[in-house]
């Protein structure tokens, strides 16, 4: 008993669905016990006994708490029962029938300990009474009928205890549990990725998608072009032309727009323009659709007449559609790596900047005072090596620094890469007093996020490499963005000599990066000086544009 | 003797700068803080002649705390100190009221001649970029426009509608919605009021107030 009034201090309030079964059950005994000795026993006994019970229940019966106040309000609510049995009655006394209740509220709210502890307090009280009756024949009678009340009350309060798991209120996962589902999760997504039959890179399926529809029917020019967040589609994989021709954007009118919202193949007979600048055509548009809804559509666009026929429309409604899934996979696979790599790059730039970054400011400071220590003892050359080491600290901060820019300079769906592109190389203006010539040319259309993130990702390492030659005053930026090409120079006006082979491994890195976004690279010297690095985009962007 | 009162969330960068001002400097060090409620409680009750402040502390930013400082105290003089030294973070501190903006891989002597101005000169600012920085505001790296793209915004600012503009330009209604589209997305814009005033920032369009 002690324990049991000891451990629940300062516990907190149970939950309401508890708390309303152990009140419920309690009100609606207190009812029928007062029903019955009002009918039964009108005296005056019966009565105070009555209302000293209703005091009492009425108190219990509003904690909502299992602590020592609740713990000692139904010690006293089981043994005002227990005592008033006793006192008006005995065997007939009404009050006995009262005392599951106490013993169902401690099973709820304190559990089998309380439950047990209560009952066992009631069985007392009542075996104590039994010293009351005199007559053999009364007192076994009383036994008899109290033994089974105090039995349906530990069984009462065991019932108790079993809906305290019960009326356990649903209740947000710890974040161990919320970890280990995350776990399972990841675990599950690799070994599904290491199963599928195709690639996880969203232009590799895309240009299958092409690929499949091609051997379907011929067409003159085609596309994949994909939801990424906002209202215009971004382009995945095209055939047959340079830059989009169409209006990508899904609240527009026109035939993506129209297959856009109904979810269904368009086809459009295009007529030539007055102008003789287009030659008609017919367009099919495909809407890519994943739970019947669209994620995407696939355009195709023939010179010809013979193509795009029923069949051949339903063959390739076929293909999208089956498309539809590994496409959106592999978007949502590109956004989850795509965020992971941002959050663990901002995470190495937090920690660098409170970390090392403020180590190194702290020994520049030290050194600061070795330095105008050594100054005033009059040992010139050792003042002047800590000078020297004090400016190498400087420098190595200021690298340091360029370094967590470059960490927290990212693409995102409301930030553009010519965004991105300006802050970053203005950054780097302001801290190394280079001059920035920045020439952004980007139309209305985005490339694919890791497209975008992998030129960023190459501008840093050719700007990084720039502001370490020497002799660099000017850096000129030219980025030209036309989906699904583009473009992206940077030249420096430093030295030259034997700067292609400083920076070999930079190169390789920027190398590696082109090519995961089917890019060419090129890095040459410059004339007259500084070194040139140019990044283009998009395998067909020198093919000639058969519409016109 | 002046008094300072030392403000960064890192211990051993307070350690390093309380060594510097009572070796090389006449000041005296009277308390450090690592936070901003810290900054500005012991700031009201001690009153330094200078606060050197960092700009991230442990609960927030402290420009928080010297905007607290100069609307409170006019007369204090106000570092910060930072591992940010952007252009941005400048003209912020400047904006907040600071009296000088001074980077952490600076020398401790560079920190104390700032600390001495802004006991001298509360209300001037210096920094030692200023200047470069006022060039760069002045003359932004922002998008290059096409010479349509820049009279379309002209005429955007004008408030004229896309019919009006079609009019005035001697193009169809959709070529006008296409140079508007690319020119919303050279300026980071999704509607008519953003890109007009993200063409007034970056100073491709005057203001109307200057226009006036």
């Amino acid at each position: 008993m002690r324990s049991w009034l000891r451990t629940n201090e300062g516990a907190a309030p149970v939950p309401r669905r508890r708390f309303f079964v152990a009140s419920g059950y309690r009100v609606m005994l207190f009812g029928l016990v007062a029903l019955l000795l009002l009918l039964k026993q009108r005296d005056v006994a019966s009565i105070a006994w009555l209302v000293a019970l209703g005091a009492v229940a009425a108190a219990s019966s509003r904690r909502q708490t299992p602590d020592r106040t609740t713990q000692l309000l139904l010690v006293a609510e089981v043994s005002i029962a227990a005592l008033g049995g006793v006192f008006t009655g005995g065997t007939d006394s009404p009050l006995l029938a009262y005392l599951p209740a106490p013993t169902l509220a401690a099973g709820i709210l304190l559990g089998l300990e309380g439950a047990i502890l209560t009952t066992g307090l009631g069985a007392v009280v009542v075996l104590t009474g039994r010293t009351r009756f005199d007559d053999p024949a009364e007192l076994r009678s009383f036994t008899s009928s109290a033994a089974q009340w105090v039995v349906l009350s530990l069984a009462t309060g065991v019932l108790g205890n079993l809906l305290r798991d019960l009326l356990q209120e649903a209740k947000e996962p710890p974040a161990s549990q919320r970890y280990g589902e995350a776990y399972r999760l990841l675990g599950q997504l690799r070994a599904v990725t290491r199963r599928l039959p195709g690639s996880l890179d969203p232009t590799t399926v895309a240009t299958n998608v092409l690929q499949e529809c091609r051997a379907i029917t011929s067409f003159t020019r085609g596309g994949v072009f994909m939801q990424t967040g906002g209202e215009v589609l971004v382009p995945l994989a095209m055939e047959g032309m340079r830059r989009v021709p169409w209006r990508l954007n899904v609240d527009e009118p026109g035939p993506i727009g129209v297959a856009w919202r109904a979810v269904s193949p368009v086809l459009e007979e295009r007529q030539p323009d007055k102008a003789g600048r287009r030659r008609g055509s017919r367009l099919l548009v495909l809407p890519v659709v994943v739970e019947e809804r669209p994620v995407g559509v696939v355009v195709l666009e023939s010179l010809t007449d013979d193509e795009f026929t029923a069949a051949a429309v339903e063959e390739l409604g076929a293909v999208v559609q089956n498309a539809g899934l590994p496409l959106e996979t592999a978007a949502l696979f590109d956004e989850l790596r795509l965020s992971a790599a941002t959050e663990e790059r901002q995470r190495l730039a937090r920690e660098m900047h409170d970390g090392i970054a403020q180590d190194l400011a702290y020994l520049g400071f030290e050194l600061d005072g070795l330095h105008s220590g050594l100054r005033k003892s009059g040992d010139d050359a050792s003042a002047a090596q800590a000078l020297e080491l004090r400016q190498r600290i400087t420098a190595l901060i200021s690298e340091l620094r360029l370094s967590i820019s470059d960490l927290r300079s990212s693409v995102g769906p409301a930030r553009g890469l010519g965004a991105a592109l300006t802050e970053y190389a203005r950054s780097v203006g302001t801290s190394t007093g280079m001059t920035v010539h920045l020439e952004l040319s980007e139309g209305a259309l985005r490339l694919p996020a890791d497209t975008e993130v992998q030129l960023l990702r190459i501008a840093h390492e050719a700007i990084g490499s720039a502001r370490r030659r020497r002799g660099a005053r000017n850096l000129w930026v030219t980025l030209v963005i036309d989906p699904p090409g583009g473009s992206l120079v940077i030249e420096d006006d430093g030295e030259k000599d034997g700067a292609l082979n400083r920076d070999a491994i930079e190169t390789q890195v920027m190398l590696e990066r082109a090519q995961r976004v089917h890019a060419s690279l090129q890095v040459a010297e410059r004339h007259p000086n500084g070194i040139c690095v140019s990044v283009v985009l998009g395998r067909d962007i020198n093919a000639d544009d058969p519409a016109g | 003797m002046p008094t300072i009162l030392l403000v960064d969330d890192h211990d051993l960068i307070r350690q390093g700068l309380r060594r510097a001002f009572e070796r090389d400097s006449d000041f005296t060090v009277v308390a450090e803080a690592s936070s901003v409620a810290q900054c500005i409680e012991l700031a009201d009750s001690l009153t330094p002649d200078v606060a050197v402040i960092d700009i991230n502390l442990t609960d927030g930013s402290g420009l928080e705390a010297v905007t607290h400082l100069r609307k409170h105290h006019s007369e204090m003089g106000i570092v910060v100190l930072t591992m940010y030294d952007d252009d941005q973070h400048m003209f912020q501190a400047m904006e907040s009221g600071a009296s000088a903006f001074v980077p952490k891989s600076v020398s401790t002597d560079q920190v104390i001649a700032a600390a001495r101005h802004a006991a001298s000169a509360p209300h001037a600012f210096s920094a030692a970029d200023l200047a470069a920085a006022m060039r760069r505001k002045m003359t932004p790296t922002g998008p290059r426009l096409s010479a349509r793209e820049a009279q379309l915004l002209e005429l955007l600012g004008e408030g004229l509608s896309v019919s009006m503009v079609a009019r005035r330009m001697f193009i169809s209604e959709s070529t006008v919605k296409t140079h508007m589209s690319k020119l919303y997305d050279k300026l980071g814009a999704s509607n008519r009021a953003q890109a007009l005033m993200s063409a007034i920032r970056l100073g491709l369009l005057s203001s109307p107030d200057k226009s006036r």
